[in-house]
C-alpha cells in the first residue's frame, strides 16, 4: 500500500514536471543585441506573455559572422530553432535543404508583397518570413541646407547639382561619396531604370554593362556631381562608408550622406541634428529613386528541437501589431500588402517616392545581381573616383567579368 | 692613467669626445624615432579610452578632441549590460587552462619531435606546421561534429581542448625549433647520471625553456581572449560566455556606437593588459633563473 502510494506521488510529481517542462526556444538573429536592438527586448516580451510554457533565449551573431557559426550546427543537425536569414541566405541554406518549408497557404504569405515573395520563394517552397524592406537614399542635414538658401532635400540632379554649387560657396562640404556604398548607391540609382527593370538581365549576363546606356549614363553623371563641386573624388574614394562617413554627418560637417534607413535611429539620437531622409536624385524620375533593400527574416531549421515553438515565433511576427513594433525601431517598411507604414515624418519625400512607384529593390538583395558583383561594384568605382579620366568601359567591363564569373 | 694620457694629447681627447657625442646623438635619435613610433601605435588605442569618456553630443561635435571631462556613465552602462565580472571570470579560466594544456603537451610532443632524427618525426613536424596554414572555417564543422557526438557543447572543458587542440600546432612548432638548439651535451651529461629521458626533458629541457614558454604564452593568451568564434559556435549557456562575446554584443552590423562599442571594449582588453603586464615579468624573471641553472 505504501509503495503503491509512493509510486504514485512519484509519477504524479514526474508526470507535472513534464508538464510544466520550460520550452527554451533557441534564437539566433543579427538584431537585438545591444548595437542594433529592433524592438527585441519588448517582443521577446509579448512573446513570451502570450507563451508561458516558452522561454526565448537570443543569440547575436552579426551577420559578417553567421555564415561561420550557423553551418556546422546545420550540418551536424543541432541547429537553433529559428534562425534570422537574409536572401542570400535563403537561397544558399534553402537549396541545401537545411531549412523547413513554412508553407504557402499562411495567411502572411498571402499577404506578402510578390516581388519580395519572388525573390524569398524557392521551388514553390516559402523558407522565409520576411520582416522588413529598408530604404537607402540620401541624409540630408537641413540646417546646412538652409545656410545655402535651400529648404527642401534635393531629390532631382538638378537640384542637386545646385545644392552643391550653393554649399560650396559658403564653405560648407555637400556630399560624403565613399567609392564603396555610397557611390554604389548613386549609380544603382541612376543605372537601373525603375520601369525598364533592366538589373535582371543585366545580372544574368543576358545584357552587358558596357553596352547598357543607363549604366554608362550614371557613371557620366558622378562626373558632373564633381563638376559641380559636390564632392573632391580623390578625398572621398577611400573614405569608410560605415564608421567615418555617419560620423562626419553627425558632426554637421557635410550636408548630404547616401546611406540606409538603418541610420535614422542614432542619427534622431545626436542632439541638435535637423536631418531628412531622401530618395536618390536621379536622371529617371523627378521625385528621386527609392533604393529598397529586402532585410532579414525568420526561417526554422529543418533539425529544429522545438519546432512547433518555432511555429509560435513566426505566427508571432506575422501579427501585424508585432511586426510594427519591429518596423517602428528599425525605421522600416512592411514587406506585407496594406500595412501601415511606421516610418517617421522625416522620411515623407522617401516614402512618397517610393508610393509613386519611383523605387527599385536593390537588385544585390533580390539576388539578381550575383553576390560577387557587390565587391567588384566597390572596388571599380573606388578606382573610378581615382582616374576619373578613364573610360566609362574600363569600369563597367569589370563589372561584365564579374557576372560571367558567376554564371 | 686616462686623464693623463687626454691631458698629453688633446687632440685623441678631442677625437674620442666627438666619438662619444656622435654615439649619444645616434642612440638619442634611435630612441627619439622608437618613441614616435611607439606613440604612433598607441594613437588608436589612445583615441578608444578617449572616445569612451565622451557623451554622444560631445562625439559628434568634436569626435577627435579631448573629453571636457570624464563621463564614466558610457562605463557604467557597458558594465550593467555586459555581465562583466562572471564573463571575465569564465575568459581568465578559459585562457589559462588552454595555456597550461598547449605549454606542457606542446612540449612533451616537440623534444622528441626535435631529437629524433627520423623521416617520421620530420613528416609530424610538417603536418603540425600545416596545422598553422589551417584556416578556421575548414576545422569548424569537424570541430562542432565531433564535440556534440563527445557531449562536449556547451562546457568549459569543451572550449578549452578546442583552444588547446587548435593552438598545440604553433607550440610544437615553438618548442621543436628552440629545443633543436639546445646542445646535446647537457643531456649527455645527464645520461651519465643515470636520467631517464622523461628525467632529462624535466630536470634539463624544461628549465630551459622559459623564454619560449613567454612567448608562447603571451600570443596564445592574446588569441585565446580575443576569439569569439568558437565560444560563440560550441557555448550557449550565457553563464560560459566569454568576455569577447559581451563586448561583441555592442557591435552593429552597420556601423558602430562609439559610446557603446569603447568603454566596452576598454573593458573587454584591460584584464588582458593587465595579464599581460603580470606574467611577462613573472615568466622572464623564471626563464632567466631557469637559464644560468
Amino acid at each position: 500500500m505504501t509503495r503503491n502510494l509512493l509510486s504514485t506521488t512519484l509519477f504524479a510529481l514526474l508526470a507535472g514536471t513534464a508538464a510544466h517542462a520550460q520550452i527554451v526556444l533557441d534564437v539566433v538573429a543579427w538584431k537585438g543585441n545591444e548595437a542594433e536592438p529592433a524592438g527585441m527586448p519588448q517582443l521577446i516580451e509579448k512573446f513570451e506573455a502570450e507563451h508561458p510554457e516558452i522561454t526565448v533565449d537570443l543569440t547575436f551573431v552579426a551577420r559578417k559572422d553567421i555564415d561561420k557559426v550557423i553551418p556546422p550546427r546545420l550540418q551536424s543537425g543541432n541547429p537553433p530553432d529559428v534562425t534570422m536569414v537574409d536572401s542570400a541566405l535563403n537561397k544558399l541554406w534553402g537549396e541545401a535543404g537545411f531549412l523547413t518549408d513554412l508553407g504557402t497557404d499562411a495567411d502572411w504569405v498571402q499577404r506578402m508583397k510578390p516581388e519580395v515573395r519572388e525573390v524569398l520563394e524557392l521551388d514553390g517552397a516559402m523558407l522565409t518570413q520576411p520582416l522588413e524592406i529598408i530604404g537607402m537614399g540620401n541624409f540630408v542635414n537641413m540646417d546646412l541646407l538652409a545656410q545655402a538658401g535651400i529648404q527642401t532635400p534635393p531629390v532631382t540632379l538638378d537640384e542637386l547639382t545646385a545644392a552643391c554649387g550653393a554649399l560650396a560657396e559658403q564653405g560648407i562640404s555637400p556630399m560624403i561619396f565613399s567609392g564603396g556604398f555610397s557611390a554604389m548607391l548613386f549609380v544603382g540609382a541612376n543605372g537601373i531604370d525603375p520601369a525598364a527593370g533592366n538589373a535582371a538581365a543585366l545580372g544574368a549576363g543576358d545584357d552587358r554593362f558596357v553596352e547598357d546606356a543607363s549604366f554608362n549614363q550614371a557613371l557620366d553623371r558622378v562626373r558632373a556631381l564633381v563638376d559641380a563641386q559636390c564632392f573632391d573624388p580623390e578625398l572621398q574614394a577611400g573614405l569608410d562608408p560605415w564608421a567615418t562617413a555617419p560620423q562626419e554627418f553627425r558632426s554637421g560637417n557635410v550636408a548630404i550622406l547616401p546611406q540606409g534607413a538603418w541610420n535614422i535611429g542614432s542619427f534622431q539620437q545626436v542632439e541638435g541634428l535637423n536631418f531628412q531622409f531622401a530618395p536618390m536624385p536621379s536622371g529617371f524620375s523627378d521625385k528621386g529613386v527609392a533604393l529598397d533593400l529586402v532585410g532579414p527574416g525568420w526561417a526554422i531549421p529543418r533539425d529544429a528541437e522545438h519546432a512547433d515553438a518555432a511555429r509560435a515565433w513566426v505566427d508571432f511576427f506575422a501579427k501585424p501589431e508585432n511586426l510594427a513594433i519591429f518596423l517602428q525601431a528599425e525605421n522600416a517598411y512592411s514587406p506585407y500588402e496594406g500595412a501601415e507604414t511606421q516610418m517617421p515624418e522625416l522620411a515623407a519625400s522617401y516614402t512618397a517616392a517610393r508610393d509613386a512607384g519611383s523605387a527599385i529593390l536593390w537588385p544585390f538583395s533580390t539576388l539578381e545581381f550575383p553576390k560577387a558583383l557587390q565587391p567588384e561594384w566597390e572596388d571599380s568605382l573606388t578606382g573610378f573616383l581615382l582616374n576619373l579620366d578613364d573610360p566609362n568601359e574600363d569600369t563597367l567591363q569589370r563589372w561584365d567579368d564579374a557576372v560571367e564569373d558567376s554564371l | 692613467m686616462d686623464a693623463t694620457t687626454h691631458a698629453a694629447n688633446p687632440a685623441k681627447a678631442r677625437n674620442l669626445d666627438t666619438v662619444l657625442l656622435r654615439k649619444r646623438l645616434k642612440s638619442g635619435l634611435a630612441h627619439g624615432a622608437v618613441l614616435v613610433l611607439v606613440l604612433i601605435m598607441l594613437l588608436p588605442l589612445v583615441y578608444m579610452v578617449m572616445m569612451s569618456f565622451k557623451t554622444s553630443t560631445e562625439i559628434a561635435q568634436n569626435p577627435l578632441g579631448l573629453p571636457e571631462s570624464l563621463y564614466w556613465g558610457n562605463y557604467m552602462r557597458a558594465l550593467s549590460e555586459m555581465g562583466y565580472v562572471r564573463s571575465v571570470l569564465n575568459s581568465l579560466a578559459i585562457t589559462v587552462s588552454v595555456i597550461l594544456i598547449v605549454v606542457l603537451a606542446g612540449a612533451m610532443a616537440a623534444y622528441p619531435l626535435a631529437r629524433m632524427k627520423s623521416r617520421i618525426s620530420r613528416i609530424i613536424v610538417m603536418i603540425m606546421a600545416l596545422g598553422l596554414a589551417t584556416p578556421n572555417f575548414v576545422t569548424i564543422t569537424p570541430i562542432y561534429v565531433i564535440f556534440r557526438d563527445l557531449g562536449l557543447l556547451d562546457s568549459y572543458l569543451g572550449i578549452v581542448l578546442a583552444f588547446a587542440a587548435l593552438k598545440m600546432p604553433l607550440a610544437v612548432f615553438f618548442y621543436t625549433g628552440f629545443i633543436a638548439a639546445i646542445p646535446l651535451e647537457l643531456e649527455e651529461a645527464a645520461k651519465l647520471d643515470n636520467c631517464s629521458n622523461w628525467q632529462i626533458f624535466w630536470h634539463v629541457i624544461r628549465p630551459l625553456l622559459g623564454p619560449v614558454t613567454a612567448t608562447l604564452s603571451l600570443f596564445v593568451m592574446i588569441m585565446v581572449w580575443n576569439d569569439f568564434i568558437y565560444p560563440l559556435l560550441l557555448l550557449t549557456d550565457k553563464d560560459k560566455l566569454t568576455v569577447m562575446i559581451a563586448v561583441y554584443k555592442f557591435v552593429g552590423n552597420t556601423g558602430i556606437d562609439p559610446t557603446r562599442l569603447f568603454p566596452a571594449a576598454v573593458l573587454g582588453s584591460l584584464p588582458l593588459l593587465l595579464m599581460f603586464a603580470f606574467f611577462q615579468r613573472k615568466i622572464m624573471a623564471g626563464s632567466t633563473a631557469g637559464a644560468v641553472k
